[in-house]
């Protein structure tokens, strides 16, 4: 005796939540080989810079803070301390590009960039101080890493070009609501580059967590035969905004968390390390929004 | 950590091929890995002819179905190629049936009643139909007939070592290698007469096998243990490897101890033990790659006193999937190491806490991993050095997803849910992102083994990521895979807890608990959903889980009726019973319980009360390490260690020894 199938009921049991579309087939051979120079050290710096002085792409305006007294342990976190006595009243820079959403202004921490965040101030106690600024010019599958590195002098707001470096890009994985993932490589450490939003951050398999809440996320994945390495976080996009239509109130862009999962790794098979690279939409999209987007948009 | 002792111990002795301690030395393997040396059910290791011979190879060659995609590795459903149609053969374990089903139409087409119940099912090259087939200890071969309609035909059972689960075929298709789980073997047999040609001890809980591209080794996981076994297929004593699956977790911080502690506390992190390694999948590409689902456990440090299983401070259990290296037979690092910030992302998706199937998809480089306790399909980036965390997609399948098929051509998956007896093909296309999987829910007998209350506990025991059962998303068979132990000893409220056997070992064996607490499952059930940090479940499903825990299927226990070894078990027997030993006095006749606590000198530093309610010694040969801190990593090591605290043992000669072990193989 056998029961008759049902197909139906067991329709009703079925429901997919797939995510992200497919990861794209990145080959480290295809990625571009290039190198971005270290920034300068402090010993190469101008005592000042004149007012009035500057560098395209880059703002430097009076910060909020002007004319604070300067701490008492001023300078300890640039690496090299001021000369004592601190002044009575600091003078403060606010540095950050034409648009500060599509940047990421570094500077100088103890020899290391570092503090990348889409604006930085300095403190003319501080002197001159050499400062970074990266951006993304999307292309396709092909990229550019645009990094203009200068002389920021807080006390007078000058600026002097240090150097400008063009990085070739090449994508590696597309995700939700436009997000990519490019890179470049130095031998065999490949540097991811993300276009990221305010909020994220990705943790690397040796323990160094890397800030993705600027407009470039800079990471390295190192490429070892037999061990492997990963970087794993997350950053943000955000979605259109969407206009008041039929009836419908405008929605105003909403930021998602998008999931990265990126790694290298060779095993005794493989001629050169395998690069991974996935990403998907940790956070799901109210209905209402998701159904004023096109799919195609969210899916990209 | 006592059974991370003993596999280390075996990881030094045996870490390399060609040490040339061939057989011998798996022998000792295995009784280092918390068996005895000979596994139940392979007593007799000169391989003994099975029932085979010519009748085994195809009557009718040619004819019927063949196999599709060379897939070379057994799974719960296998796909075949009859002209233009593609069948899947799904293994049922409730029904003892093999249904023939086209993939196309989804229309069941027959079904093949079977020896007993299945285990994996694997198409060989001729078209042979092989199925693993459990509580029979038997490999069934059957022959497709002309057309798909009608049933397939046994032409032989071959006789095999207790529990055949996990097969695979060599890549020249010479040679069809099975598991046997309870029996702690891996069989080779000659693929034409399926004579067997060698047997190899393996460690305890072996399940699937995947053989490398150039066939020299054949990788088989482990359920338990935190490894994988690399079997050189070529070398004549064909030695054994073990691929430790241990995982790292630089976010646990645990008081290490001595020098060599800190220092491996501060360059690798805390230990997490590989467990739940039901299924292996190999990809093509990249080529060379092993993929072990399994999860990393942490059981929380024995020496402390908890508020529950473990000490709560990262989840107990998180999903991993381990990548080998097929040339070296080693882990890739990264594949089983956490991030510090685990669990950072806050996604609300459920972890594959029980994997157990899976199959690669070379049309889009991944891995899918069938989830029991989450009904899902996950499907993985191949390339990843930590697949885990490079997940693409997930579908939501059947209740207890057991098997999965790739077809390649087809652009789609199938997917057996043993529990709702239902079957899903996945469209894998880019397209087929969106779509739901078309379900087809197969036939059953009326009198179906698992029905009404039985099926309702079988789903609870499997529900994974149920508030109500846990707090951090283990199931009941978390602990209990297959319904046996992890072999992992928890800290908890009460001091260290070797985790129990539970099939089998319920009935007539009140009171429950390592100290007797609960005189009912139901009491002890409530006690263990606090200690989880659950909820708690109503009562006529804390009822239908009692109900399914009662009737788990059991392993089969080779007992010797002849020979010298049923001489020995005779002899174990008496010296079992006899005054002198004394271990009749509360494990009483047949390994039965008396149903009372005694100190027996155990009790550890983390431990409230000395007495010990005395345990069930049914299956006791596969449920090492022993006591209840999990102390003794063998059976001779119990015999010998406890002396005088329970029972007097150690003065016995080594033959009466051996006759007590043979004994205790039987129970």
């Amino acid at each position: 005796m056998k029961r008759a199938a049902s197909p139906l009921a067991a329709i009703v049991l079925a429901c997919a939540s797939a995510t992200a579309a497919p990861a794209a087939r990145p080959a480290l051979g295809d990625i571009p080989e290039a190198a971005v120079p270290e920034l300068p050290v402090l010993d190469q710096r101008p005592t000042s810079i004149t007012a009035g002085s500057s560098v395209g792409d880059l703002r430097v305006n009076a910060g909020p803070n002007n004319g604070m007294p300067a701490p008492a342990h001023h300078g300890h976190f640039r690496g090299k301390r001021a000369p004592a006595p601190a002044p009575a009243a600091s003078t403060q820079a606010e540095i950050t590009g034409e648009k500060p959403e599509n940047v990421c202004v570094s500077v100088l921490v103890n020899g290391r960039d570092a503090f990348r965040s889409s604006s930085m101030f300095l403190e003319s106690y501080e002197g001159v101080m050499p400062v970074r600024i990266e951006s993304v010019k999307e292309a396709g599958d092909r990229a550019t890493l645009s990094i203009v590195d200068a002389w920021v002098d807080p006390a007078t707001l000058g600026a002097k070009e240090i150097r400008r470096v063009e990085v070739p890009l090449r994508r590696l994985a597309t995700g939700p609501l436009g997000a990519s993932v490019y890179a470049f490589r130095s031998k065999n450490v490949v540097n991811l580059v993300v276009p990221a939003g305010m909020n994220g951050q990705l943790n690397a398999s040796d323990g160094r967590v890397v800030s993705a809440s600027c407009a470039v996320a800079r990471a390295e994945l190192p490429a070892e035969r037999g061990k492997g390495a990963t970087l794993t976080g997350f950053f943000t996009r955000q979605t259109p905004a969407i206009e008041a239509k039929d009836g419908l109130a405008a929605v105003p862009p909403m930021t998602i968390r998008v999931g990265l999962s990126a790694s290298s790794s060779q095993t005794s098979r493989d001629p050169d390390p395998v690069i991974s690279v996935v990403l998907r939409a940790l956070d799901e999209l109210p209905p209402n929004v998701r159904q004023r987007i096109p799919q195609a948009q969210i899916d990209e | 950590m006592v059974t991370g002792a003993g596999r280390e111990a075996g990881h030094r002795a045996f870490g390399r091929f060609g040490v040339g301690l061939g057989a011998v030395a798996a022998a000792i393997l295995a009784a280092a890995c918390g068996g005895s040396a000979k596994a139940p059910g392979a007593a007799a290791q000169a391989p003994s002819q099975a029932t085979a011979s010519a009748r085994c190879a195809r009557k009718s060659p040619g004819v019927g179905a063949a196999r599709l995609d060379d897939v070379r590795e057994g799974n719960g459903v296998a796909l075949a190629k009859l002209g233009d149609r593609t069948v899947a053969y799904v293994a049922d374990e409730d029904d003892n049936v093999l249904h023939t089903v086209d993939v196309a139409s989804g229309k069941e087409l027959t079904t093949t009643q079977l020896a007993g119940a299945p285990g994996q099912v694997m198409v060989a090259k001729d078209g042979r139909v092989l199925v693993a087939i459990r509580d029979k200890s038997q490999l069934q071969v059957l022959e497709p007939a002309a057309a798909a309609e009608q049933p397939l035909a046994t032409l032989c059972g071959v006789d095999l070592p207790s529990e055949p689960v996990g097969i695979a075929a060599t890549p020249d298709d010479a040679t069809v290698l099975v598991t046997s789980g309870w029996g702690r073997a891996l069989t080779a047999l000659d693929a034409d007469q399926m004579k067997t040609r060698y047997r190899v001890p393996l460690a305890r809980e072996p399940r699937s096998i995947v053989i490398s591209d150039d066939g020299s080794k054949a990788f088989i996981a482990h359920v338990v243990g935190s490894r994988l076994s690399a079997v050189d297929l070529k070398a004549p004593e064909h030695p054994v490897r073990t691929v430790d699956m241990t995982g790292h977790d630089p976010g646990l911080v645990r008081r290490n101890r001595g020098v060599v502690g800190l220092l491996k506390g501060s360059t690798k992190g805390q230990e997490r033990m590989g467990c739940q390694s039901f299924a292996l999948a190999k990809s093509v590409d990249p080529p060379g790659r092993i993929f072990a689902p399994q999860v990393l456990v942490d059981p929380g440090d024995g020496e402390q006193n908890t508020s529950g299983y473990g000490d709560g401070f990262r989840a107990a259990e998180v999903a991993s999937i381990g990548v080998v290296d097929e040339g070296t037979s080693e882990a890739i690092d990264a594949s089983l190491k956490l991030s510090a910030n685990e669990g950072h992302l806050g996604t609300q998706q459920k972890e594959c806490l029980l994997p157990r199937a899976a199959a690669t998809d070379s049309n889009h480089r991944s891995l899918l991993v069938t989830c029991l306790g989450i009904d899902a399909v996950v499907e993985y980036d191949a390339a990843s050095a930590d697949p885990r965390t490079a997940e693409k997609r997930r579908w939501q399948v059947g209740s207890g997803p057991t098997g999965i098929a790739v077809d390649k051509a087809g652009n789609r998956a199938v997917v057996w849910s043993q529990f709702d007896q239902s079957l899903a093909v996945i469209d894998l296309s880019d397209e087929g992102t969106k779509a739901r999987p078309a379900m087809l829910a197969l036939s059953r007998k009326a009198k179906g083994a698992v029905a009404g209350d039985i099926a309702l506990g079988r789903k609870l025991f499997h529900s994974a990521g149920d508030q109500r059962i846990s707090a951090d998303g283990r199931a009941c068979a978390s602990c209990h895979p297959d319904g046996r132990d992890d072999s992992l000893t928890w800290a908890t409220p009460d001091g260290p807890r070797n985790t129990p056997m539970l099939a089998g070992r319920l009935g007539h064996t009140a009171p429950f608990g390592w100290n007797g607490t609960a005189d009912t499952v139901d009491g002890h059930l409530h006690q263990t959903f606090q200690r989880l940090r659950g909820r708690g479940l109503e009562s006529h499903e804390v009822a239908a889980l009692e109900a399914f825990i009662n009737t788990m299927r059991t392993p089969t226990v080779h007992v010797p009726t002849v020979g010298p070894e049923a001489e020995r078990v005779a002899r174990g027997k008496a010296v079992f019973e006899s005054a002198e030993t004394a271990c009749a006095t509360c494990h009483t006749a047949g390994g039965a319980v008396d149903g009372a606590g005694h100190d027996v000198g155990s009790k550890a530093r983390a431990d409230h009360d000395p007495k010990f309610d005395t345990p069930s010694l049914r299956f006791v040969s596969g449920t090492a390490p022993y006591f209840h801190d999990g102390r003794y990593r063998t059976l001779r090591e119990l015999l010998v260690g406890s002396d005088g605290k329970m029972g007097h043992t150690a003065h016995l000669s080594p033959e009466d020894l051996e006759a007590l072990e043979a004994y205790m193989r039987t129970l």
